[in-house]
């Protein structure tokens, strides 16, 4: 049994993006929030990596660190970002947030999506404009060109007459048409890996199904590696090859979907898969939700964070906080049902 | 867009007439009698019997509103009791003066509260930020005539270098204009600042961040472009605001403006100007209106392309 | 109790609320404070600079000017406080009443109001001096009109959403009047923002009240008010500019003070406007 961040790392030749003890910390009137805290977790190219969790659970945050885009009263308060651009390695936890450097990689090797595409887009810029500032930013190619290749995107991303649309300003269009708009902003200049912050969330699931479908898609075409978030397992099913899932600022397990999916090791992985309505389920098996809320990041003790409302809770749970630790090779778990590594002997080590 | 400029043109003529009216009752309200009040107290009552027979004030209610409706349309307000010169003679020079001041004014605002808002929006609760608010408010709690009378004291008394009121030379526009914009920048600034503020909020500013966008270009191109949708709206209201205290400021410097006229004649009791400044006064206020109305729907898109 | 936790969070809030406190007791007891007689001439003492007997020095009269500022204030707290009150009682029934009735009479205010937003409160106030008359009665109601449409508009936005809410709906169903609704349900819910619109109101009255005398349409002399020393102060800028030192000081702090306490009131009655987190 290995400790599972120690067998990553970034001189591997296929790791993209590694966080390596991440903590962001916000502070509010009532003291210091980790929201995320001490995280570690690798995305290889190429590779899709679901990160789920519930609202408040550090995702998006943990997203915003990577673009450097963590604003105040957030900042990061130690851990690195290292992320592999052509032959170096930067860790992005240490860049200028508005220095030229995260400029650089910002919307050309690492892009993002977001969860509103009804307010994601200026309304006083056309859609065609918006992509050919991506553009015009990180290439050096005329406007014209520019304005070329956001009709070109708009096209790859299936929108129907993507010349006409390229005028029209965001509010003429649905929000389905405006997330393949956003898509199509974010793959322009070809980036490495794409962050989707629960892209699908304020869709319609018809709509929902198409985006998923085109994303899919992208993904083969551009050969980008995805960090996708959300809160909804299904969407992971579809979508991702590795699942992280998040509570309260940490991974508490980890592991290629199918894996994590056949067999969940977390009382909380388990809790959240049983939430899922399930068409050929039996129907009289009721669909059971997770017992309590999420504990505020301020009130953070000693213990799991999950301890409050784990129906498997021991007494060690309440005093330790469990590493996570790999479990038979692919999948890993912090949890003590399985295993007696507490965090500190991990650090310590 | 045309459409809705023809119907806010149209509204203009509502607007006018219930204006006009409104001025007609009001100063039919005005206790006492006007012709007396404009023969004086002391005058012989020929005279007073003679005004009134000349200002047709012993007609009925109706007949005076009635040819009062149909001079004001002619462009005729009368003739000034004072100076015996008809209104619109007397008032149009004046109306160039003001407009000189209170554009001037305006622009000096304009670009004061735009630089020092979105300076401040960008260090917001940073003491960058904290010193342009504290500036504002004490602007905004300094009326003209107050920093007025500072500034001749300062500038004309004191160290002598302008002079203290009228308007003949460069020079003579200089306190004016500065004393009436600082106070219009003042309230600007706050409200571009929270307009700013809150453009800088919205998710569209994370996207922009997100492409890589430079904090320059975020702040003045991608927050301001939305801010000016709410901000030209202040700048509307604002430059009737600036109209009104110009009527202090032309006091104040001896402006030979359309303010001072009126203040003047009332004084004077001169009705005619006074209702004849007020009458255009009124027209600038619907105008100005009116243009920024079409202002904002040229900026924008989600009304000017539907 | 809990309000005044909350306001008394905000120190600056607290600080000038302090301020305002002392300047309305300034104002109420102006007759026994005063050093001097406010209007009592002495040609004998005209023009004297600041001195340890006269504070602020004495005019062209020999008036203790610190005596007519300490007098002033008592004139500028009573006419701005009657403006208020007088916009508040008759803008907020109209306000109620029309957002309740909403219609064609709904439509027609609300037209007038928006005529009248056009034009700034300085103009309005001339105009409405002009025919009521430079008096402190006539000050208080051209103030107070030029400002009702503003207390109109926030009492039928809340009644218009408080009209919305269910329980007036069953208020209505169960065959309640008018009258009854809009005192038991619409009237709670309309002082809060009735307070933080007035106390928005008292700094724009305190200027407005002395530009109007400054401009001689406001208190006539020999009563004191401080545009109208001001004014009288500009014809002696050159032998005695000490005259504008008090004036200037009290309007000043009086609008600061009305100001910040206005701003921290909105913020302590009405969190939600808070500026972004």
């Amino acid at each position: 049994m290995a400790i599972a961040k120690e067998e990553s790392g970034i001189g591997a030749n296929h790791a993209l993006l590694e966080l390596r003890d991440l903590s962001v910390d916000f502070e509010t009137e009532q003291g210091t929030a980790r929201v995320v805290d001490r995280l570690s977790y690798r995305i290889d190219r190429d590779e899709t990596v679901g990160i789920v969790g519930e609202s408040g659970c550090g995702k998006s945050v943990t997203a915003r660190a990577v673009m450097g885009l963590v604003e105040s009263p957030g900042r990061i308060a130690s851990g690195q970002i290292l992320y592999r651009h052509g032959d170096e390695v930067i860790d992005i936890a240490k860049l200028d947030p508005k220095g030229r450097q995260i400029r650089e990689l910002r919307g050309n090797a690492i892009s993002m999506i977001f969860q509103e595409p009804m307010t994601s887009l200026n309304p006083v810029f056309s859609i065609g404009d918006q992509i050919a500032e991506a553009i015009l930013l990180h290439q050096s190619i005329t406007r014209r060109d520019a304005a070329e290749k956001a009709v070109e995107m708009l096209d790859a991303v299936g929108i129907p007459l993507p010349r006409e649309r390229a005028r029209d300003f965001p509010h003429h269009l649905s929000g389905g048409m405006r997330q393949r708009a956003m898509i199509a902003m974010a793959m322009s200049c070809n980036p490495s890996l794409l962050i989707a912050d629960e892209p699908t969330t304020a869709l319609d699931v018809t709509i929902q199904a198409q985006v998923l479908d085109l994303m899919n898609k992208l993904r083969a075409e551009f050969q980008a590696a995805i960090m996708f978030i959300t809160h909804d397992l299904g969407v992971i099913a579809t979508m991702a090859d590795q699942i992280r899932v998040m509570y309260l600022g940490r991974v508490v397990e980890s592991g290629p979907v199918s894996t994590v999916f056949r067999q969940p090791l977390h009382p909380y992985t388990q809790g959240m898969m049983q939430s899922i309505p399930s068409l050929r389920g039996a129907r009289k098996r009721r669909l059971q939700s997770i017992a309590g809320n999420v504990p505020s990041p301020l009130e953070v003790g000693p213990g799991c964070g999950f301890a409050s409302r784990c129906p498997h809770v021991m007494d060690v749970c309440r005093k330790a906080k469990p590493a996570l630790v790999s479990e038979g090779g692919v999948q890993s778990v912090a949890c003590f049902q399985h295993h007696t590594h507490t965090e500190e002997a991990s650090h310590a080590g | 867009m045309l459409r809705m400029i023809i119907y806010r043109l149209l509204l203009i003529i509502p607007v006018g007439l219930v204006l006009v009216s409104f001025l007609f009752a009001l100063f039919h309200l005005i206790p006492g009698d006007p012709a007396q009040l404009m023969a004086g107290d002391n005058a012989p009552e020929e005279l007073v019997q003679a005004i009134r027979q000349a200002y047709g004030f012993d007609q009925p209610v109706h007949i005076q509103y009635w040819n009062y409706l149909i001079r004001v349309l002619q462009g005729d307000l009368g003739v000034s009791t004072y100076s015996r010169e008809p209104v619109i003679d007397v008032v149009w020079p004046r109306v160039i003066n003001t407009a000189q001041l209170a554009g001037l004014a305006m622009l000096f605002a304009i670009v004061i509260s735009l630089i020092l808002g979105c300076i401040s929006a960008m260090f917001w609760n940073h003491p960058v930020d904290k010193s342009v608010t504290v500036f504002s408010l004490v602007g905004i709690c300094t009326p003209v005539f107050v920093s007025g009378l500072i500034a001749i004291y300062f500038f004309s008394v004191y160290l002598g270098w302008l002079p203290i009121g009228g308007k003949a030379t460069w020079k003579h526009y200089i306190l004016p204009v500065v004393t009436l914009g600082a106070y219009q920048a003042a309230m600007f600034t706050r409200m571009v600042r929270s307009c700013m503020v809150d453009a800088l909020g919205r998710d569209f500013i994370v996207t922009a961040r997100a492409k890589g966008v430079a904090e320059r270009l975020v702040v003045f191109k991608h927050a301001l472009r939305n801010a000016l949708l709410p901000i030209i709206t202040l700048f509307g209201l604002g430059l009737g605001h600036t109209l009104g205290g110009s009527v202090v400021t032309e006091t104040i410097f001896n402006w030979p403006g359309l303010g001072r006229l009126m203040v003047d004649s009332i004084l004077t009791r001169d009705l005619p100007v006074t209702q004849g400044a007020i009458q255009i006064f009124a027209a600038i206020f619907i105008a100005v209106n009116l243009i920024v109305d079409v202002l904002y729907a040229w900026v924008d898109p989600r009304i000017r392309y539907d | 109790m809990d309000f005044l936790k909350r306001f008394s969070r905000d120190k600056v809030g607290l600080f000038f609320g302090i301020v305002l406190v002392l300047i309305y007791l300034i104002a109420l007891t102006a007759h026994w404070i005063t050093p001097y007689d406010p209007l009592q001439t002495d040609l004998r003492k005209v023009f004297q600079p600041p001195s340890w007997e006269h504070w602020l020095g004495t005019d062209q009269f020999g008036r203790d000017m610190l005596s007519r500022v300490i007098l002033a204030t008592q004139i500028t707290a009573r006419v701005t406080g009657l403006a208020i009150l007088f916009a508040v009682i008759t803008g907020v029934p109209i306000g109620m009443f029309v957002g309740f009735v909403g219609g064609w009479l709904d439509g027609l205010v609300m037209r007038i109001t928006d005529m009248l937003l056009i034009f700034p409160i300085i103009m309005l106030a001339i105009v409405l001096v002009v025919i009521i008359g430079p008096t402190e009665n006539g000050v208080i109601f051209a103030l107070g009109i030029s400002q009702m449409p503003q207390f109109i508009r926030v009492a039928r936005g809340v009644t218009l959403s408080v009209k919305e809410e269910l329980y007036i709906e069953a208020a209505v169903a169960v065959g309640a009047s008018r009258e009854y609704i809009l005192r038991r349900h619409v009237w709670p819910n309309i002082s809060a923002p009735i307070i933080v619109q007035a106390s928005l109101t008292l700094p724009v009255f305190v200027l407005n009240a002395s530009a109007l005398s400054y401009l001689g349409l406001g208190v006539q002399p020999p009563t004191p008010e401080w545009g109208q020393m001001l004014n009288e102060s500009v014809a002696f800028i050159f032998n005695a500019p000490y005259l504008m030192i008090g004036p200037t000081i009290a309007l000043f702090l009086f609008t600061l003070a009305a100001n910040l306490v206005g701003d921290a009131l909105q913020e302590t009655i009405n969190p939600k406007l808070k500026k972004r987190k």
